[in-house]
């Protein structure tokens, strides 16, 4: 006992430095911990001001939890492929009053690569869509940068209500374009199901669609539309140019600009023929004609065909590519270096006309030189009643 | 206890001094540490939780930590008395001791020389080097030979930083999220631009008057140029210190920087000022080159002492791998305190003849080629300044 009080003073010192060790310990590293949390708040913050920002008015940034709703677009580059953008999030913006006035969707859409998120702000008041905000992205940001100002200025204040809902894509960052093109439609389909809206539509169906094989015309009007339009169901037969403007009236009367943006939009995915690949020159007199379509990733196959004096077959053709195979399916690709594959068709076809199937590894490469033999052998078959 | 220095710091001399007793001058030395430790404690503290950034027990936390500096420090003087001497170890007794020895003193200011996110146990640690290995083992207080606060810093700044950085560093809640920081302090700026430049250096800061009021990232204590100067004025008033000390040792690293500043091609007084304001130059020309135990204690000593000083502290900012050259100037004059002490000793007694002029000429010639050999070594960094060294050699 005596020796306990004898130590008394040391026990009482050391324990009081343990009790500062241990309390002061969990003190330092709660902040520590702090700093995420201040860190995670802060950001949370500076989100929903941005959120705020984006829709110019409001108080204060509630979250939606609106779903996903199914709606397929294409994916751009891939004409035949499809996917349904990805809702990530939604916020709804209240005024002082606490009344929702605006409504901001998370979208993640699919540009030159997979996750381009932008946000969508669309006004309960007057519904249009307010503006958009980019979130991230994995686009090469060199052409990803193109976007500028006059780009995003599409979006402002854009009327839910336009027939034509798109906006002009920018040469060099056209993916990433048709990517923000893509949220702001699907922000429209979520939009009219969250809010009873009505997305307005416009009745027209197209018919048919034709190639002109007129040897003096297949260049400048390559499509022949038929389309029946408008509520009294008028026909209208019309050329059209590879951008799928109209050209010419064969029968029928001109329809005004929102129904001519309409087809344009809409020509592009017709299952009708191939509109993918196009004839961008003929020199008849020399028997020269050339033929353009897109190959993986969007990337052009161009092939100059040299045609013989009676234009009935193909003498020899040269082949400007960029495919880069080992991108498509790499592993299963074995062949050699670009154009291999290319040239493998070109050769086959010289041979006895014929067409390989498929190249393994290189199939939407492949598909593109089918595309292109077909067509002129298509060319072939009208002008002259041959083929190769 | 052993005894390591060549005599009691003098005003061990005077302690039963009513006016300037030990215990007269410590507790001045402690009101003078007040405006430092409160606006350390507003600037981490309060404005941060003013700004919404912090809660109210975060709030608390800068205060509490220098406190604990304070504390710590004491109760291992505590236990060291309590082991050493086996014919006192009543609380009474060993309280008295503490009274006695300023136990809490290297404590606070060791805590202020810290970044706010310091783990408590890194405190600990750096307290004991400081109390234990800095101050009692070499006989206690003023008996020994580095200034223990600093000591517990170094071996925390050379050994434990990474754990402190990895803990939080020196960046308060507000500051963290100011993007112009850039991760950076100021001296961390230069050290890694390697380059005087004004908006690299100062602008993403603020300007000059932020690092005068000292709202900027640092350690604790060492910010707040205008706290640290209200503190100094004081201890001058009271005649604690002695003002040539810090202004010597202020002015020189301002010159120095200045010259280093101007052969880069910028004259400007930013950057001496910049110099003089961050790291820990104002608080250690205050309280630590003025700590009469471990600096010299007659007049020419005291100048000799900051002139080396200033010197070093600049040489080492360019030269060290630690982008603040005070702490580490600081402890290596230390060593030399008590040469220079019986140098000048020598010199004021002999005046010019011999050996007093061979000292004399001695130092000042130390001095000169210290300066030289970092004004060259400040111009590795800055190359625009080695053609002109090239052309006056």
């Amino acid at each position: 006992m005596k020796n306990i009080k004898n130590y008394l003073p040391v026990i009482v010192i050391s324990t009081v430095l343990l009790v500062i060790f241990v309390l002061g310990g969990i003190f330092s590293r709660y902040m520590t911990n702090q700093i995420d949390v201040h860190a995670e708040e802060q950001a949370i913050t500076e989100f929903n001001n941005s959120m705020i920002e984006l829709v110019g008015a409001g108080e204060k940034v509630v979250e939606a939890n609106y779903t996903d709703l199914e709606k397929e677009y294409l994916i751009p580059g891939f004409d035949n492929q499809t996917y349904n953008p990805e809702l990530t999030a939604s916020y709804k913006i209240l005024n002082e009053l606490d009344e929702e006035i605006a409504v901001v969707y998370i979208i993640s859409t699919v540009g030159r690569y997979d996750g381009l998120k932008a946000a969508y702000a669309i006004s309960l008041e007057t519904d249009q869509l307010i503006d958009v905000l980019m979130i991230e992205n994995n686009e090469t940001q060199s052409y990803f940068d193109t976007l500028r100002d006059e780009f995003y200025a599409q979006f402002v204040n854009k009327d839910l209500n336009d027939v034509v809902f798109t906006i002009d894509t920018v040469a060099g960052a056209t993916y990433s374009s048709l990517a923000f093109d893509t949220g702001m439609k699907y922000a429209r389909e979520l939009y009219s199901r969250d809010y009873n809206f009505e997305i307005p539509s416009i009745v027209y169906e197209i018919t048919n669609v034709q190639r002109n094989y007129d040897a003096t015309t297949l260049v400048s009007k390559p499509y022949i539309v038929s389309i029946t339009y408008d509520l009294d169901n008028k026909n209208l037969v019309a050329y059209f140019d590879n951008e799928f403007n109209l050209v010419e009236v064969i029968s029928g009367d001109t329809p005004n600009d929102t129904y001519l943006a309409l087809f344009k939009n809409e020509l592009p995915s017709t299952t009708f023929i191939d509109v993918r690949t196009n004839v961008t020159a003929f020199d008849e007199p020399n028997g020269v004609i050339t033929i353009r379509t897109n190959g993986y990733g969007g990337m052009p196959i161009i092939v100059t065909f040299q045609l013989n004096e009676t234009l009935d077959a193909v003498q020899s053709m040269s082949i400007s590519t960029t495919q880069t195979y080992d991108e498509e399916y790499n592993s299963d690709y074995t062949g050699g270096p670009n154009p291999a594959v290319e040239n493998a068709f070109r050769d086959q076809y010289l041979a006895d006309g014929t067409y390989i199937d498929s190249v393994g590894g290189a199939t939407i490469t492949s598909n593109a030189m089918r595309r292109i033999f077909t067509l002129v052998d298509d060319i072939l078959d009208n002008l002259n009643g041959g083929g190769n | 206890m052993a005894r390591f220095a060549a005599g009691k710091a003098p005003f061990l001399r005077a302690a039963h001094d009513k006016d300037y007793g030990t215990k007269v001058i410590m507790k001045d030395f402690i009101i003078a540490l007040l405006p430092v430790i409160l606006y350390a404690w507003y600037k981490n503290g309060i404005s941060v939780y003013m700004d919404g950034n912090i809660t109210f027990l975060e709030m608390l936390y800068p205060l509490i930590f220098i406190m604990l500096g304070g504390i710590i420090s004491s109760l291992m003087e505590g236990i060291f008395f309590f082991v050493t001497d086996k014919e006192h170890r009543t609380l009474k007794d060993i309280s008295q001791k503490l009274s006695l020895s300023f136990a809490a003193i290297p404590g606070l200011i060791l805590a202020l020389l810290l970044p706010l996110y310091t783990p408590v146990w890194v405190l600990i640690f750096a307290a004991f080097v400081a109390t234990i290995i800095g101050k009692m083992i070499f006989g206690g207080f003023g008996h020994n030979i580095f200034n223990p606060a600093l000591l517990g810093y170094a071996v925390v700044g050379f050994t434990l930083m990474g754990v402190v950085n990895n803990a939080g560093g020196l960046f308060n809640a507000s500051e963290v999220l100011i993007d112009s920081y850039a991760g950076a302090t100021p001296l961390g700026a230069l050290a890694a631009n390697k380059q005087i430049d004004y908006n690299v250096l100062v602008k993403p800061y603020g300007d000059l008057w932020t690092f005068f009021i000292g709202s900027y990232p640092g350690a604790l204590g060492e910010t707040g140029t205008l706290a640290i100067l209200f503190g100094g004025l004081y201890l001058v008033i009271r005649k604690v210190i002695k003002w040539y000390t810090p202004v010597i040792y202020v002015g020189t690293v301002f010159l120095l920087s200045w010259i280093i500043g101007a052969l880069s091609g910028d004259g400007g007084l930013w950057f001496p000022a910049y110099s003089v304001m961050t790291g820990g130059v104002m608080f250690a020309a205050v309280f630590m080159i003025t700590e009469p135990v471990t600096t010299p204690t007659n007049i020419l000593g005291k100048i000799f002492f900051a002139l080396f000083l200033g010197v070093l502290t600049v040489l080492f900012r360019f030269v060290g791998s630690l982008p603040e050259g005070v702490g580490t100037s600081l402890i290596f004059m230390n060593i030399f305190t008590l040469p220079i002490d019986k140098f000048t000793g020598v010199i004021r007694t002999k005046r010019f003849k011999k050996p007093g002029g061979l000292y004399l000429g001695i130092l000042s010639g130390l001095v000169i080629l210290l300066a030289i050999y970092t004004l060259i070594k400040a111009g590795n960094i800055y190359t625009a300044f080695m053609p002109f060294l090239g052309w006056v050699i």
